[in-house]
């Protein structure tokens, strides 16, 4: 049992406002006395202070450079200057021998470790398309750093931060995060939704930061660069040739304007008119993507398809914006028989949620659970009760011993929308790794962790059932209402599942 | 008592040597690259709190010089507390206090920042903890735990500093800061593995977010410098950072659940 369970989930926030506030200079005195009362006499709570000093201690070092990329170097990082004192000081008492070793300027760098098994982005569709190695195939995911070299066609990859982007081929792409793009030659078109503002496409002679748009980029072989903003407006970081010309000449293009980026100098885009027409292509294709099986339930009262009640007396419908939905009042779970969902392939499970703000919270059963065939893992999908995990009440996901709690309470008493996506993630290696994205409300909710599900030898169990664990093992049920369930064969992209979301109301 | 100016000093130990001639004591050379160090950090010192080090590092330097160089001319002139128990090193103490300096001083400002938060206090105290060490360094018992030595150290040049920084709330009553640093000190192991997936959780922010935060962390005017900085307002500003610390909080116990549990 971890400590900070002993602190309310108020107290919790308490304290770590007061430490935010005592580190940023900002904290009453009263307010002071209180946190000193509070850890002196509280082991979980001084605990909690020590944490949160730690984040920003941390952060005061890792505030040195920046981490937009992979790797920091910072020129005159906060670490920096501590090995500069720190050796100075040393050194002045033990000999001057050691300390150029720790001249400022040559500061060590920081290099991030690659989450290159989290999947940032899928092709969603494709058309006419070759490509020169293998051929992803539409659902497919990408990792951090995966390079596409589309030969001729359409393709339109999905990013997780919402931003769509159609590659026109020949095109040669980087996919640098859930955020960014580096294209390294060819033509792409980036459709920004209001959620993913910031998303950023980078090339030798520019860097492109949306604002809530849809722009182009092409870039030719030298590395040159035409940006023609279709709507709304992005920021330009043109790359001068000195190292600090690029924060000087940053500016903002808006609808319908176009610039050329060369050499490190900006122009006009030649023969713009004819370029314009050649762009003037729908934003993103349609949806391609069709699951080659998707079933839906939509219970009424008395049709109970594919259901298998452990106590049929007790069970209730309401009825919600989508249809009607099962009320589980904590006394009986429900098994639902589908043979779809015993396939090795990648899947997605939808449905609406509704909890009380009441409702029990401590070891509260999941609201659906399934085992995936092939690799047998269970997976639960629930709420979490531990406030050192994260939010109370957040979306909570676990998969075999693993879990991912997202960041918004699900225990307001409104309905609320969850996906579960299985998906098949690409390695640079070549190999695979499988992976659980979870949606609150059409969005990937964030961020705190990505579980892999493991092979079991153990048999696997067809269906998924709700309101309780698999096979109802602990014989506990889940309180709230449950309905619009639809289970789809395949990797449904952000758009997609708000379609569905959409499409049920 | 008289205290040297740092010419002076620089004068008396004879600056304009640029390699030891011989025949010169070793201590000698020693003393005379300590003050060309703190001569060149004095010179490229321009924020205020480098040039306050320095002076400090002056200051502590008169003491070291007399005690290493016996024919030091400033002899006499120093501040006079008992320098008996200051024992040179050997070369192998020097490596070894070197190594393990540099092996855990981020572990120490963290152990120091949390009894401290503020990062220009905190890095004050680290300079006199590290001068300390150096000092005592040869009544450290070696193969014993060089960190639980380190962090007595520094409670204790925290404990020195209380009345500088009483008005500030920055720092705990006594009994809440005893409290605090035995906390501080049994979970350094976990801070560490906090620090390390710290990274993994910046990478996760928002851009926006995470440039920011380290904006903020960066500048020694902090919040106000990096509201400024992005044109937020300071309330805006301060609501955001809480927003992202708690998320940034969040996720660092997420991740090391995770992997707790692979």
């Amino acid at each position: 049992m971890n400590e900070e369970l002993s602190l309310t989930d108020a107290e919790r926030l308490e304290i770590e406002s007061w430490c935010h506030a005592l580190v940023d200079g900002i904290i009453s005195a009263e307010d002071h006395a209180a946190l000193e009362q509070r850890i002196q006499n509280n082991a979980a709570a001084r605990r909690l202070y020590v944490r949160c000093m730690g984040l920003s201690a941390s952060l005061q070092e890792y505030a040195g450079g920046s981490l937009a990329n992979s790797k920091v170097t910072p020129m005159r990082s906060s670490k920096a200057t501590w090995l500069w004192w720190t050796g100075a000081a040393a050194a002045a008492l033990v000999g001057a021998w050691l300390v150029f070793s720790h001249q400022p300027g040559t500061a060590p760098t920081v290099a991030l470790e690659e989450e290159a098994a989290e999947g940032i982005a899928m092709l969603a569709s494709t058309e006419n398309c070759t490509w020169e190695k293998g051929s992803p195939a539409v659902g497919e995911s990408f990792s951090a750093g995966r390079t596409l070299h589309l030969l001729k066609g359409l393709a339109e990859v999905a990013f997780d931060c919402g931003a769509r982007v159609m590659l026109q081929g020949p095109t040669t792409v980087e996919l640098t995060s859930a955020w960014a793009a580096t294209l390294k030659q060819g033509s792409l078109h980036a459709n920004v939704p209001p959620e993913a503002i910031g998303f950023r496409v980078v090339n030798p002679e520019v860097d492109v930061v949306d604002l809530g748009t849809e722009f182009s980029v092409v870039t030719d072989e030298s590395g040159a660069s035409e940006v023609f903003v279709h709507q709304g407006a992005v920021e330009v970081h043109p790359k001068g040739r000195k190292p600090n010309e690029t924060k000087a000449r940053k500016g903002v293009m808006r609808e319908k304007e176009s610039r050329r980026f060369a050499q490190g100098a900006t122009s006009e885009v030649r023969n713009a008119d004819q370029k314009w027409l050649a762009l003037a292509r729908p934003a993103s294709m349609p949806v391609q993507f069709q699951p080659s099986q998707q079933q839906s339930w939509d219970w009424q009262t008395g049709n109970l398809t594919d259901l298998t009640v452990t106590h049929p007396e007790q069970v209730k419908f309401v009825s919600a914006p989508f249809g009607q939905a099962l009320k589980f009042d904590g006394s009986y779970g429900a098994q639902v028989t589908t043979p779809s969902i015993t396939k090795d392939d990648a899947h997605t499970i939808g449905l609406w949620v509704k909890i009380a703000p009441d409702s029990p919270l401590a070891d509260a059963p999941p609201f659906l659970s399934w085992r995936s065939h092939g690799r047998s893992a269970l997976i639960e999908a629930g709420t979490n009760d531990d406030p050192a995990h994260g939010v109370v009440g957040a979306l909570e996901i676990r998969i075999g011993n693993r879990k991912i709690v997202g960041t918004k309470s699900l225990r307001d008493g409104a309905w609320h929308h969850v996906a579960i996506v299985l998906v098949k993630v690409s390695k640079p290696q070549g190999n695979s790794d499988w992976q659980v994205r979870p949606f609150l409300d059409g969005r990937q909710e964030v961020k705190s962790g990505k579980g892999v599900a493991k092979k079991s030898k153990s048999k696997p169990q067809p269906g998924f059932w709700l309101a309780s664990g698999v096979n109802d093992e602990a014989g506990e049920y889940f309180s709230g209402e449950v309905g619009g369930l639809v289970l789809a064969d395949g990797v449904l992209t952000q758009p997609e599942i708000r379609r569905l979301m959409n499409k049920e109301l | 008592m008289k205290r040297l100016a740092f010419h002076q000093i620089k004068d008396r130990v004879g600056m304009s040597h640029r390699s030891p001639s011989s025949p010169v004591e070793p201590d000698w050379w020693s003393a005379q690259s300590c003050v060309r160090l703190v001569w060149k950090s004095d010179r490229r010192g321009t924020a205020q709190r480098a040039v306050r080090t320095t002076s400090y590092l002056k200051q502590r330097l008169v003491r070291h010089l007399e005690f290493f160089c016996p024919n030091f001319p400033g002899r006499g002139y120093g501040p006079s507390e008992p320098m008996a128990e200051i024992k040179p090193l050997s070369m192998e103490q020097q490596k070894e206090l070197m190594r393990l300096m540099t092996q855990h001083q981020r572990r120490l400002f963290g152990y120091i920042y949390t009894m401290l938060p503020n990062r220009e206090a905190a890095e004050d105290i680290l300079q006199e903890t590290s001068l300390t060490i150096c000092e005592k360094f040869s009544q450290f018992t070696p193969g014993t735990d060089f960190v639980a030595w380190a962090f007595q150290v520094a409670y204790w040049e925290v404990r020195r500093a209380k009345q500088k920084y009483a008005r500030s709330r920055l720092v705990f009553g006594e009994d809440a800061l005893a409290a605090v640093a035995a906390t501080a000190a049994e979970m350094a192991p976990e801070m560490d593995v906090r620090h390390e997936a710290l990274q993994h959780c910046l990478k996760k922010l928002h851009p926006r977010d995470r440039e920011f935060v380290l904006l903020r962390y960066e500048s020694p005017q902090g919040v106000e410098a990096a509201a400024k900085r992005v044109g937020r307002s300071l309330f805006a500003a301060y609501k955001a950072l809480n927003r992202i610390r708690k998320l940034l909080l969040d996720c660092v116990s997420n991740r090391l659940e995770l992997e707790a549990n692979s």
